[in-house]
C-alpha cells in the first residue's frame, strides 16, 4: 500500500484514520457497484481512491439471481443481483493478481460474504495470506441458511457468532456492513462493536419493489431487491447519526452519496470514511470527484483537515 | 482495463445534439457530434448515454447506426423514460455525455465471402454500420428488414444504399412480404449459400431465425440486450446464460454467437 501522501497542494489534509488504516481520503467505493476495481481503471486511478471494496467474497462461486436484476426507480434503483462471485479460489488466483498488477499501490477492503458465520470465516482465512487484502467487510446482509433464512444482519445472535468467529480468524481490521432493514440499528452496531468489530458500515440497501405494468409482475425476478441511490440518503445519514450514538468504533458511511458534499453531511453524522456506490453507473469518475468536491469545500471553509468534520454536526441542546 | 489502450479503450465523451428527428411514426433518429466515439466506434457497439444528468439515476444503453465524420447516428423509439426524455432533446444540446465504445463487435471473418443480415424493428440499427463494413470489404451482402408494418421498417434505404440486396417482409404486408421474417428467410436459404448471418432485433426473432441459420449450417451471431447499470462490466446488472456460464452483455456480448446462447434460460431476462 503506498503510504498516505503530505497534505494536497489547497492546503487540505484529507488523510483519516479508519480502524487503523490510514486512508488518503475519506472516499470508498461502495461493494458491489465497482467490481474489484478493474473495469473502473480505464476510468479513475484506482491508488488514489480512499479504499476499494470489492464485490462480495464468498467460499465458493455464487451464480447470482435468474432473470431480471435491476430496475430504475425515481432516484434509484432496486437490484437483485444476487451476490454473483467467481468464489474466493478465483479472487486469489485471478482477480488479486491483476489488481496487482494495475494498482499495486491501491488500498483494498474485501468485502465478505457467506451462507453460514463458519463461510465467512472461510474466506478470511483463505485470504490472511493476500498482502493486497488490508481489510475485511462483512456483509451480514445474506440470509443465514442456517437460520431460516432471515438475514444476519437483522439478529444480534447472528452478527455476534458471525464477528466472534472472524475476529479469531484476523487481526486486519474487520468492518461490519449493517442492514437498515432492522428496528433499531444502533443495538446491531452495539451487537458488531462488542462482537470485535472495528468499524461498522452502513447502509446497505433498503428493501423494495416495483411492477412492470407490460406485464403485470414484478419487474426484479425476485420481487423485492435493494434500493439504492440519492433517494435513500435521508435514511441513511439518519443511521449513521444514530450509530455513531451508539457505539465508539469509526464508522463507514454509504446511501446515496454523489457529491463531495454528499460526503461532508455523512462525515458530520459520524462518518469516518464515506463510500458512494450507485453514482460510479453515471459517472464512472464519482470517487474521484467526490474526493476533488470535499476538497474544494474544504479549501472554502478554510478547514484544514477533513478529519475535524467527524462527528462535528452541531445540534441544539 | 487499465491495461487496455487509452487511445481506444472505452471513456467518457461530452457530446452535441446535432440532430433529433422523427423518421417515420414510431423511429427517432438522433444524431450526436462525438468525435472520439466516431473514430473508435465499430458495428454493433453501443454507447451509454446519460440523457438527463442528476435526473435519471441511469445511462441509457443504445448501439450506434452510422457513423459519418465526427458524427454518430443512433436510432431509437420512444419507449420508456428514459428515451421519451430524448426526444425532447434539441439540435445544439450540450448536456449529455456517453460512455464508449462499449461491447464486442460484429465479427467479420476473413474468409466470409457472403453475408446475410437479419433484421427485425429497431433491431436493425446496429446491423447499420455491419452492412457499410461487409460491402467495403467486397462481401457479398443480403439483407432481409422485418418489421410489423412499412413504418416501422428501419434502414432499408440504407442497406440498399450500401449496394446489398435488400428485402423487406411486414406482419401485414404494407411492404414487402406479407408474413414473418421466416418465410422468406427459408426461401432465401433454399437458393443461396451464406458463410455467415447476423440476426438483431426482437429476441424470440433472434432464436427463431438463428435456430433455422444454424440447421442450414450457416455461423450466425446475434445481438442481445439486456437492462444495465454501470456498462462496464463491474456490476453484473446483464449477465445472459451461455453454455460458458454467465456472460455480461455489455462486455462479453451484445454480439453472440447464436449456438452459445442458452435461449431457455435467457428468456426470464428479458427486456
Amino acid at each position: 500500500m503506498k503510504p498516505v501522501p503530505p497534505v494536497s497542494r489547497s492546503g487540505v489534509d484529507l488523510s483519516v484514520n479508519l480502524a487503523g488504516l490510514s486512508l488518503r481520503n475519506p472516499v470508498l467505493t461502495a461493494s458491489g457497484t465497482f467490481g474489484a476495481g478493474l473495469e473502473y481503471a480505464d476510468f479513475v486511478d484506482l491508488e488514489t481512491i480512499g479504499a476499494v471494496v470489492t464485490k462480495g467474497v464468498s467460499p465458493a462461486a455464487w451464480p447470482g439471481n435468474p432473470g431480471c436484476r435491476i430496475v430504475e426507480t425515481p432516484s434509484g434503483m432496486l437490484n437483485s443481483i444476487g451476490l454473483q462471485n467467481p468464489g474466493v479460489e478465483h479472487f486469489c488466483s485471478a482477480t488479486l493478481p491483476a489488481l496487482a498488477a494495475v494498482a499495486p499501490g491501491a488500498t483494498v477492503i474485501v468485502n465478505v460474504v457467506g451462507h453460514t458465520a463458519a463461510g465467512y470465516r472461510d474466506v478470511i482465512e483463505r485470504l490472511e495470506s493476500e498482502p493486497m487484502v488490508a481489510a475485511y467487510e462483512l456483509n451480514v446482509s445474506c440470509p443465514n441458511l442456517d437460520a431460516g433464512g432471515m438475514a444476519f444482519g437483522a439478529s444480534c445472535d447472528s452478527i455476534t457468532e458471525i464477528v466472534s468467529l472472524c475476529r479469531e480468524a484476523t487481526t486486519r481490521p474487520l468492518i461490519v456492513k449493517l442492514t437498515p432493514n432492522v428496528t433499531d440499528i444502533g443495538e446491531m452496531a452495539r451487537a458488531a462493536e462488542a462482537a470485535g468489530a472495528d468499524a461498522v458500515s452502513l447502509i446497505n440497501t433498503l428493501l423494495g419493489m416495483a411492477i412492470d405494468l407490460r406485464t403485470m409482475r414484478p419487474h426484479l425476478n425476485r420481487v423485492v431487491g435493494g434500493l439504492s441511490g440519492p433517494a435513500i440518503k435521508p435514511v441513511a445519514l439518519r443511521m449513521v447519526w444514530e450509530a455513531s450514538r451508539a457505539v465508539s468504533v469509526p464508522i463507514v458511511g454509504m446511501g446515496g452519496v454523489q457529491s463531495g458534499t454528499d460526503v461532508v453531511e455523512f462525515m458530520l453524522a459520524g462518518a469516518t470514511a464515506v463510500a458512494v456506490g450507485t453514482a460510479n453507473f453515471s459517472d464512472p469518475m464519482a470517487t474521484e470527484r467526490c474526493a476533488a468536491e470535499l476538497e474544494a469545500f474544504c479549501s472554502d471553509r478554510g478547514i484544514t483537515r477533513v478529519s475535524d468534520l467527524i462527528g462535528a454536526m452541531e445540534v441544539e441542546r | 482495463m487499465c491495461t487496455s489502450n487509452p487511445e481506444t479503450r472505452p471513456a467518457v465523451e461530452a457530446v452535441t445534439v446535432v440532430q433529433n428527428r422523427q423518421l417515420s411514426d414510431s423511429v427517432r433518429s438522433l444524431v450526436l457530434q462525438a468525435p472520439r466515439t466516431a473514430s473508435l466506434v465499430r458495428g454493433g457497439q453501443f454507447v451509454q448515454l446519460d440523457i438527463e444528468p442528476g435526473c435519471l439515476t441511469l445511462r441509457r444503453p443504445l448501439s450506434i447506426y452510422s457513423v459519418s465524420g465526427d458524427t454518430v447516428e443512433i436510432l431509437y423509439h420512444q419507449v420508456g423514460e428514459g428515451t421519451r426524455r430524448l426526444a425532447a432533446k434539441k439540435a445544439g444540446d450540450t448536456s449529455m455525455t456517453v460512455i464508449g465504445p462499449l461491447g464486442t463487435p460484429w465479427p467479420v471473418p476473413d474468409t466470409a465471402r457472403t453475408a446475410l443480415l437479419v433484421g427485425g424493428g429497431i433491431g436493425a440499427a446496429p446491423l447499420g454500420m455491419l452492412a457499410t463494413e461487409l460491402t467495403e470489404r467486397g462481401v457479398e451482402t443480403t439483407v432481409l428488414v422485418a418489421a410489423q408494418n412499412a413504418g416501422r421498417l428501419v434502414g432499408e434505404s440504407h442497406f440498399a444504399a450500401c449496394g446489398a440486396d435488400v428485402s423487406c417482409a411486414t406482419d401485414d404486408g404494407s411492404r414487402g412480404y406479407a408474413g414473418l421474417v421466416t418465410e422468406p428467410l427459408i426461401e432465401l436459404l433454399g437458393t443461396r449459400t451464406f458463410d455467415v448471418a447476423y440476426v438483431c432485433g426482437p429476441e424470440i426473432m433472434q432464436e427463431k431465425v438463428s435456430a433455422r441459420l444454424i440447421g442450414h449450417g450457416v455461423r450466425t451471431f446475434v445481438s442481445l440486450e439486456r437492462r444495465m447499470a454501470c456498462g462496464i462490466g463491474a456490476c453484473l446488472s446483464c449477465v445472459l446464460p451461455t453454455v460458458d456460464g454467465q456472460k455480461r452483455v455489455c462486455v462479453e456480448g451484445p454480439v453472440f454467437d447464436a449456438e452459445e446462447v442458452l435461449w431457455d434460460e435467457a428468456r426470464a431476462s428479458r427486456v
